[in-house]
């Protein structure tokens, strides 16, 4: 079971589509990582630089207080005023930078506490004993206290200002960790993308354009009438399809082909016969004409004894009869290949129907001796008489013709079971073996035409139709050089039983063609 | 025997063979034959001064007659007319081939046999 073509077109696009959009959204996600790690290293800075300003601040209170308690004077205290004035700004704006971040907050609060403390609780009483008692003032500035506050506060920042520095040393790391990433990130995407869409074209040429270019190929081939063309059915859904679907075609092309030379074979062997055909009726027709013209015309001519014109009339009579009897084969094959064969059912006797055909045909002849065969009385049939006598009449032309050298003729009629068997045997030149299959057919004369024998081939073909729509067989058993018997068995009518009995079987003859 | 003409007249069809003897009359004789083989016999035997051949007869041919007539010193100059029911151009063809002196198609008039065999015989004379 494979998926189609479509399907399987459709699911490789939309997995090339799926990693380049991860690709990209990869990099668009590193890219915003790496503005927001640049933007924090900038707020790091800022509180930095604000650290510093308070530690600068703080130092210049501590040195305008000492100034001013070495000189006592007053313009000494400037950098202290200044610092002063200068502190809640810088503290605030420090304490906004680290707002949010619990632990700085905590520490800046300490500072500003802590720088509460120095002016309350040193810095003011040192100005004021200064102005009372300047050694005390020194002293108190000499002092470990003074200098222990001043280094917590300054203590305090540097903590802060270590915080900042470690903090953005790993933002920065972590900013180019993150830069490297999204580089990495964006070469690994685009790189799989553009194996992605050399590996889907490679696919689809080798299973879609590749196929085609076969196809097309033999489909040439077809066109140039070379139906043998046959593709490898396999290939992926439509393809395959496809291929199996060529296949099929050239297949039928081919039958196709093979059916309409068969046809057009049996088109020519048929339309030989039926040339051979016509030029043999127009010689059957041509020989008992020059009899009839020829002896008529003698009649008209000249003037003969009584008994010779009557003998030359006699003549003419039969072989206008002859004319007729071959008008009658030629229409009957007619009939009998248009399935319309009509016959005229009525009791015959089989007896008087032989033994009148029989005495017609050796009338004439000469050559060949008569032995006639034929039971007493009456043998019964329902049959067509003219029929009948047509399919007699040539069985003995046949035994007459196939005897050339002039032997015995023997006709005989027996009874059997149910049926009634009439045989005409002959010591002629009998049929060859390997044309005993075909002597039923129509137009089939086997090595009569080159022995010079006159026919049509059409007499045993419609004798066979005759007798079978009498519902009887014909048959025959022949060797070669030594003879033939032709027989037909016609259904007869058992004398005590009135109706319609159906024939039974007729006994087995050795080559009984007419089975068929 | 009388100064008559010998004439063979060879087919298998006796009432043919009977129409070209009466149509020629008295004043000829004649020897019959119904197939091939007779007709040779019956050639060397009288030598008669003209054959009417049939073509399509029983065992050899009226052609192959004809050609071994043509093959035999001693018949070789007897004057030969083929009448036969087969007689296309290629049938006559085959006939002069041969060797033979006219052609007569079935059926025929019967003054185109006395005329062909009396022209063949006075052309002898």
């Amino acid at each position: 079971m494979r998926r189609s073509l479509s399907t399987q077109v459709t699911a490789a696009i939309l997995v090339v589509a799926a990693v380049v959009a991860l690709a990209f959204v990869v990099t668009i996600a590193t890219t915003l990582s790496l503005r927001k790690t640049t933007s924090r290293e900038t707020h790091s800075k800022d509180v930095v630089s604000a650290t510093l300003e308070a530690q600068t601040l703080v130092v210049d209170l501590e040195t305008g207080i000492r100034g001013y308690v070495i000189s006592r004077k007053p313009q000494f205290l400037q950098p202290w005023r200044q610092a002063r004035k200068s502190w809640p700004a810088t503290i605030g704006h420090l304490q906004g930078l680290v707002s949010g971040d619990n632990e700085e907050e905590r520490r800046v609060q300490t500072v500003e506490e802590l720088v509460a403390q120095y002016e309350t609780d040193y810095a003011y009483p040192v100005i004021y004993i200064a102005r009372i008692s300047p050694s005390e003032a020194i002293a108190q500035i000499a002092s470990a206290e003074a200098k222990q506050r001043v280094d917590t506060i300054r203590g305090q920042l540097t903590r802060i200002l270590d915080v900042e520095a470690r903090r953005s040393k790993s933002r920065a790391a972590s900013a180019r960790a993150l830069e490297r990433d999204a580089v990495g990130a964006a070469v690994v995407g685009l790189a799989a993308s553009a194996l992605l869409v050399l590996l889907f074209g490679a696919w689809i040429g080798r299973a879609v354009v590749r196929p085609l270019q076969t196809v097309t190929e033999s489909a040439a081939a077809v066109a140039a009438g070379d139906f043998t063309t046959r593709l490898d059915e396999h290939g992926t859904g439509e393809i395959g399809v496809l291929k199996q679907a060529f296949n099929a075609m050239t297949r039928a092309l081919e039958a196709g082909r093979l059916e309409l030379m068969t046809q057009n074979e049996k088109l020519r062997v048929s339309e030989e016969a039926k040339s051979d055909l016509i030029a043999m009726i127009s010689h059957e027709l041509r020989t008992p004409l020059a009899s009839v013209l020829g002896f008529t015309t003698l009649l008209l001519q000249r003037d003969f004894a009584p008994e010779k014109r009557r003998h030359y009339l006699e003549i003419v009579d039969t072989e206008a009869r002859r004319l007729a009897a071959l008008a009658e084969d030629f229409l009957d094959v007619r009939l009998l290949e248009e399935g319309r064969l009509e016959l005229e059912f009525r009791q015959v006797d089989l007896v008087s129907l032989v033994s009148r055909q029989a005495q017609l045909f050796f009338a004439h002849e000469r050559n060949h001796e008569l032995v006639l065969d034929l039971p007493e009385g009456e043998v019964m049939v329902e049959g067509d008489p003219d029929r009948i006598a047509q399919v007699a009449a040539n069985l003995l032309s046949n035994a007459i013709k196939y005897s050339p050298e002039g032997e015995r003729v023997r006709v005989a009629l027996r009874r059997r079971a149910g049926t009634v068997r009439l045989s005409v045997s002959d010591e002629g030149i009998g049929i060859p073996l390997e044309h005993q299959e075909r002597i039923f057919e129509k137009f089939f004369r086997g090595g009569a035409p080159a022995a010079g024998i006159p026919g049509t081939g059409l007499g045993l073909a419609v004798a066979r139709t005759i007798i079978e729509a009498h519902g009887g067989t014909i048959g025959f058993t022949s060797e070669e050089g030594v003879g033939t018997t032709f027989w037909i068995d016609l259904p007869v009518e058992h004398p005590h039983e009135a109706d319609d009995e159906p024939a039974q079987a007729p006994p087995a003859a050795l080559h009984d063609t007419a089975a068929s | 025997m009388s100064d008559k003409a010998t004439i063979l007249v060879c087919d298998d069809d006796d009432r043919l063979r009977e129409l070209m003897k009466v149509t020629l009359g008295a004043d000829y004789t004649f020897v019959e034959a119904p197939d091939g083989e007779t007709a040779i016999a019956l050639c060397k035997d009288t030598v008669p001064d003209l054959v009417l051949l049939d073509v399509m007869l029983p065992g050899s041919s009226g052609l192959q007659v004809l050609e071994s007539m043509r093959n035999d010193e001693q018949l070789r100059e007897i004057p030969v007319i083929i009448v036969s029911a087969w007689q296309t151009a290629d049938d006559r063809a085959a006939a002069a081939t041969a060797g033979a002196d006219d052609f007569l198609g079935k059926p025929f008039e019967l003054e185109e046999l006395t005329d062909a065999v009396s022209t063949l015989l006075e052309r002898r004379t």
